[in-house]
């Protein structure tokens, strides 16, 4: 796409609290070279809507601020470019959350359903006031520590939740993220919780809820796989 | 009249939830469990902030062949000298420590030598390998795990609720809360506190290339300044010389990791020249930042820049497979925008990437303000002139830790002070005063944006990698006529998630920052760290082992170091150990 071209992009608009209905609005961006979604939509609220509301901090695919539906599938807005996108470009808010304003999503519901897995990584007990001991020895090539590293990688964006069909239709279904989490934390050899990690993620809700549809795979933008996690939890793969 | 705020009481307000504001809060807690804690954050938590996005690592001596005190040495004459040389040793006595708290306690884990033991890399400016990462996006895997770590633990969070103004008690005498504002409902909260921890991250978002999180607009100086603190080397900006040049995105100024050329990629004008041989023939692009930077800042106005107004960095020699396996992130970022970091050159700008300057605050995180903590970025005094790679995080982390622990500690001898209404209520006047006045368009007047944008354009070109007294005096002008602008600008009036507002309120602080920034460069008139001016362009160590400081109402006032541990001398003389 030459530079200074005209980009339309159509943006899923709603405003709950002012009882407004949904309704797709559409803006031609002025897309300069490189331009991603989110510089787009920074576009159209500098120069021609200054009520759009969407959410973002790092603008490099690191914080997993600006997951949303773009041209129907889940995405980070910062990094996906114009150029490589079917025009017009339509954005939506995440699916199964409430919707605060525009494209910006209340995330408590996804945050929520991540705590009840309890991710916290589980240490020694000492007080605060005394010196921590040393890091574990841990070689290199350990199998289970490779496929740890490979999934600890979530940005938390929230964009497998809302492309899950599970999550849609079985309101208690904890969903990918949280499940991938519950799976590095319980893999972590240095982690000192005992079995009860497996009993929780084994409940209802749990991975035995999942049925495989894979979506989450296909859209995580950090290339993390949770559905590998949650077999791995099904066959209770964690040395305990 | 009812108040048009909710109020909230705690005994630990903490302010910004980056790798700082979080190991505040996580040490608070466990320090005292019964205190009732509440981190509010601009951004989201535990996703919000640079700490998430650094790269490179985290420096720390953990090595039997590395000292604290070898650190220390690095770190002072990184700075050149102006660092604070208490706040300094705090950072690199206590770096080993928190490493080993993030690992065995918070549950971080970074990456591992062949034996099985902590990795650490080669930085830029160091005498010894001792960066600790996990790969080359270390940040993500430390803010995930603290951010996790909140979920263990009774502590009250506020996503995405930005603070609006300190607040002091009624004789004024202490910082007694904060008056905070939710964006996606427009409501203000009065929080009153026993102790305050300021941790919103500085950052130099006032220029044209930056390379920090765009929420990041300056708001913890312009807080500390309007409430009394004072900050020091506010002209010590540090520009990182590998920016990605990302045509019309807001990726621009993003940073390629300096373990790029630590690991030996090299930096070339447009005529294909490794310029560095004739600005640092020895160090080459393992120079300190501030000397890489400033040369490829020189080679493109002296026209040897690409078409794109950059230079470039070139790993592809290091062999793609290497590249691929140690910098897959930044393989990535570079692919994003059609760029083969592994094969050919990548086009890249200086970037404006850490304020080194800063509340003035003790070892403790003490301010001079009862009542306030100031930990990260905020505070100024670690780094003095320039600071090292890997030294940032360091500083957020254990600064963040002591300022938990300083807070429970004060909280058990602090009484309970109400802020001052009348303070709130001009506050949350002056903070909703853009609400329903007309959004002007951006080529007709007062629009917040278009502000932004001069203000940044200012600061690139006149207080930027290399200033003069006439540009200072330039800037200094543009900046009063933008503050005149930005008091009237407007915002759409309904104030539920509205982000137009929030500019309004952003730009506000850029500027406080963009002052203060610009009014100490033009005081120091010598060139140190990443302080270059054309017209002075020597150190003057005789005239200017000085820190300059600034707080409201009174003239910027210069106080000397205090070279406690290591003078000039002797640290020049030591052979490293
Ligand atoms: C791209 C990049 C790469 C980097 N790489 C490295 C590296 O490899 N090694 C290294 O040592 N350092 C690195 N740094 C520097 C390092 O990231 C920072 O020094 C450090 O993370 C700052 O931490 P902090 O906790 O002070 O602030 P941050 O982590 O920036 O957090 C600031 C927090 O405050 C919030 N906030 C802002 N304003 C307000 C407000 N008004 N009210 C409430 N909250 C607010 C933000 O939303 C955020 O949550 C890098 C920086 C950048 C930009
Ligand atoms: S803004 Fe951080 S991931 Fe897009």
């Amino acid at each position: 796409m030459p530079a200074g071209r005209t980009v339309s992009i159509r943006v899923r608009r709603f405003d709950p609290a002012a009882g407004g209905r949904r309704l797709w609005q559409a803006y031609d961006v002025d897309a300069g070279p490189m331009m991603s979604v989110l510089d787009a939509l920074f576009w159209v609220l500098e120069n021609e809507d200054p009520t759009l509301a969407f959410r973002y901090s790092c603008r490099a695919g690191m914080c997993g601020s600006c997951a949303m539906v773009i041209n129907g599938r889940e995405g980070l807005a910062c990094a996906r470019r114009l150029e490589r996108l079917r025009a017009p470009v339509t954005v939506e808010p995440l699916r199964s959350l409430p919707v605060i304003k525009d494209l910006l999503v209340d995330l408590r519901p996804f945050f929520e359903k991540y705590r009840a897995v309890d991710p916290f990584y589980i240490g020694q007990a000492a007080s605060v006031f005394d010196p921590a001991s040393e890091p574990a020895v841990l070689p290199r090539g350990d199998a289970a520590r490779e496929i740890v590293d490979r999934q600890i990688d979530c940005i938390a964006c929230g964009a497998c939740y809302s492309a899950c069909p599970i999550v849609s239709i079985v309101p208690e279904f904890l969903g990918p993220a949280a499940l991938n989490r519950a799976y590095t934390v319980a893999a972590d050899a240095r982690d000192a919780a005992g079995v009860e990690r497996l009993h929780r993620v084994t409940a209802d809700g749990g991975v035995f809820a999942c049925h495989s549809v894979g979506n989450c795979v296909t859209v995580c933008p950090v290339g993390v796989d949770p559905l590998l996690s949650i077999q791995l939890l099904r066959k209770g793969a964690v040395h305990r | 009249m009812t108040s048009p705020w909710e109020t909230l009481r705690c005994d630990v307000l903490i302010l910004g939830s980056g790798g700082a504001g979080l190991m505040a809060a996580l040490h608070a807690y466990d320090a005292e469990p019964r205190l009732r804690i509440v981190v509010a954050s601009k951004g989201l938590i535990g996703k919000s902030g640079c700490t998430r996005l650094m790269q490179g690592g985290f420096n720390a001596a953990l090595d039997p062949g590395d000292s604290p005190e070898r650190h220390f040495r690095d770190t002072i004459l990184g700075g050149q000298f102006l660092n604070d040389q208490e706040l300094a040793w705090a950072l690199v006595s206590g770096a080993p420590e928190v490493i080993r708290r993030l690992e065995t306690r918070i549950g971080v884990f970074f990456d591992r030598r062949p034996d099985g033991r902590i990795h650490q890399k080669a930085f830029a400016g160091q005498s010894f390998d001792r960066t600790v990462h996990r790969g080359d996006l270390t940040g993500i895997e430390i803010m995930s795990r603290l951010h996790d770590q909140l979920f263990a633990r009774d502590i009250r969070r506020l996503d995405e609720t930005r603070a609006v103004a300190l607040l002091h008690d009624r004789p004024g005498g202490r910082v007694a809360g904060a008056l905070l504002l939710r964006q996606a409902t427009g409501e203000f909260i009065l929080a009153q506190a026993r102790a305050v921890v300021l941790a919103t991250g500085g950052g130099p978002r006032m220029y044209t290339f930056s390379a920090p999180s765009l929420e990041k607009t300056g708001d913890g100086y312009a807080m500390a300044y309007r409430a009394g603190c004072d900050l020091m080397d506010m002209e010590m900006m540090q520009f990182h010389p590998t920016g990605l040049l990302a045509g019309a995105s807001r990726l621009s100024g993003m940073v390629l990791e300096e373990g790029l050329r630590g690991a030996g990629a090299h930096l070339l004008n447009a005529q294909g020249e490794r310029f560095m041989a004739r600005y640092d023939p020895e160090r080459m692009e393992r120079a300190t930042r501030d000397v890489v930077a400033r040369a490829s800042y020189l080679e493109i106005m002296a026209g040897r820049g690409t078409a794109a107004g950059g230079v470039l960095l070139d790993a592809s020699h290091l062999g793609a497979g290497f590249v691929l396996d140690n910098f897959p992130g930044m393989a990535r970022r570079c692919a994003e925008v059609g760029y083969d970091l592994a094969r050919a050159p990548v086009p890249v700008t200086p970037t404006a990437h850490f304020h080194m300057g800063g509340v003035r605050i003790d070892p403790d995180c003490r301010t001079a303000m009862p009542g306030l903590l100031v930990a990260g970025e905020d505070a100024g005094g670690v780094h003095g002139a320039n600071r090292l790679g890997g030294n940032g995080v360091a500083e957020s982390c254990v600064f963040g830790m002591r300022a938990g622990l300083t807070a429970a500690e004060l909280c058990a001898s602090a009484g309970e002070a109400a802020p001052d209404t009348a303070e709130a209520e001009a506050a949350y006047r002056a903070a909703t005063a853009p609400l329903g006045r007309p959004v002007v368009s951006r080529e007709s007047g007062d629009n917040p944006f278009a502000i932004r944008d001069a203000l940044q354009r200012t600061m690139w070109e006149r207080v930027g990698l290399v200033r003069d007294d006439p540009g200072l005096r330039r800037a200094l002008d543009t900046i009063g006529a933008l503050e005149e602008r930005i008091s009237r600008a407007g915002a759409p009036a309904d104030p539920r998630a509205n982000l137009t507002w929030q500019q309004v309120l952003d730009v506000q602080n850029l500027l406080v920052a963009a002052r203060l920034t610009a009014t100490a460069a033009r005081y120091r008139t010598e060139t140190r760290g990443s302080h270059a001016r054309r017209d002075y362009p020597a150190r003057d160590d005789a005239r200017w082992l000085v820190n300059i400081h600034q707080a409201a109402g009174r003239e910027p006032w210069p106080e000397p170091v205090r070279l406690s541990r290591l003078a000039p001398g002797d640290a020049e003389r030591v052979a490293p150990a």
